[in-house]
């Protein structure tokens, strides 16, 4: 029996900015990296998908996947495109998002515990 | 993907920056050292970053020391006839540290560390909800 304790967009989206936070500690890592192209994580149009599909379960391709592509901004002296100032920005979203989410698998949760304790 | 895998990639960062700190206060310590003639001066040494590969979900794992870049080794010669290192001639060889550059150098490691600590920091904020999960 599948309880649907996990809706599908929420793990989408954890995945998604988990799969962010990494990839900004990599950019941040390599800050001072000659000839260094910083990536960006792109979840949003697989997070888009599975709201539309919710019932397309993990593993079933529901359409777009997450990916991962390069920057483009400009260039400093030494070949490096890290912009720390975006790089902070987008982890303290990401980081206020991913809370939000484990907020939302909370309040299921608590549903739950609800109705097994008869509550 | 490992768990708590941003700790390992941010900790490449701050282990790097850390590592050019200690380089860049070495050569600094060495900005008088003076030797004979007969040998090579002290040399600037500077880290050379690399990222690492092989992270996570296709991500880098974060950044590594590729090599040590070192300064040149003939360093400037100084006429100091007192030193008691002076050749025949009164000459020494001093090392070919550029100062301003290395205080440059060492602002932009100090805060290349701080930033990856600020990642550190983010990524236990959001690590601490997801172990809030099932306190209910």
């Amino acid at each position: 029996m599948d309880l649907g304790l996990v809706n599908p967009a929420v793990r989408v989206a954890l995945d998604g900015l988990t799969m962010r936070q990494e990839a900004i500690a990599n950019n941040v890592a390599n800050i001072n990296t000659a000839n260094y192209t910083a990536s960006s994580v792109d979840f949003e149009s697989a997070l888009q998908d599975a709201v539309a599909n919710p019932n397309a379960g993990p593993g079933m391709s529901s359409g777009s996947t997450i990916t991962t592509s390069l920057q483009t901004g400009p260039y400093d002296q030494r070949g490096n495109n890290v912009d720390l100032e975006h790089e902070t920005l987008l982890g303290t979203e990401t980081n206020l998002r991913y809370q939000l989410a484990i907020r939302a698998m909370e309040g299921r949760f608590t549903q739950m515990s609800d109705v097994i304790k008869g509550a | 993907m490992g768990m708590f895998s941003v700790f390992s990639v941010a900790g490449t960062g701050v282990d790097l920056h850390r590592t050019w700190l200690d380089a860049i206060a070495n050569n600094i310590a060495n900005v008088n050292t003076v030797r004979r003639t007969s040998q090579t001066a002290y040399q600037q040494q500077d880290l050379v970053a690399t990222p690492l590969g092989g992270g996570p979900d296709g991500i880098g794992a974060g950044v590594q020391i590729d090599h040590i870049a070192y300064g040149n080794p003939n360093g400037i010669l100084a006429f100091d006839p007192q030193n008691p290192l002076a050749d025949a001639q009164g000459y020494v060889r001093r090392p070919d540290i550029d100062l301003a550059q290395q205080m440059s150098a060492l602002i932009m490691a100090q805060r290349g560390y701080q930033a990856n600590l600020a990642v550190v920091q983010r990524a236990t904020d959001a690590y601490n909800a997801a172990l809030q999960l099932g306190k209910i």
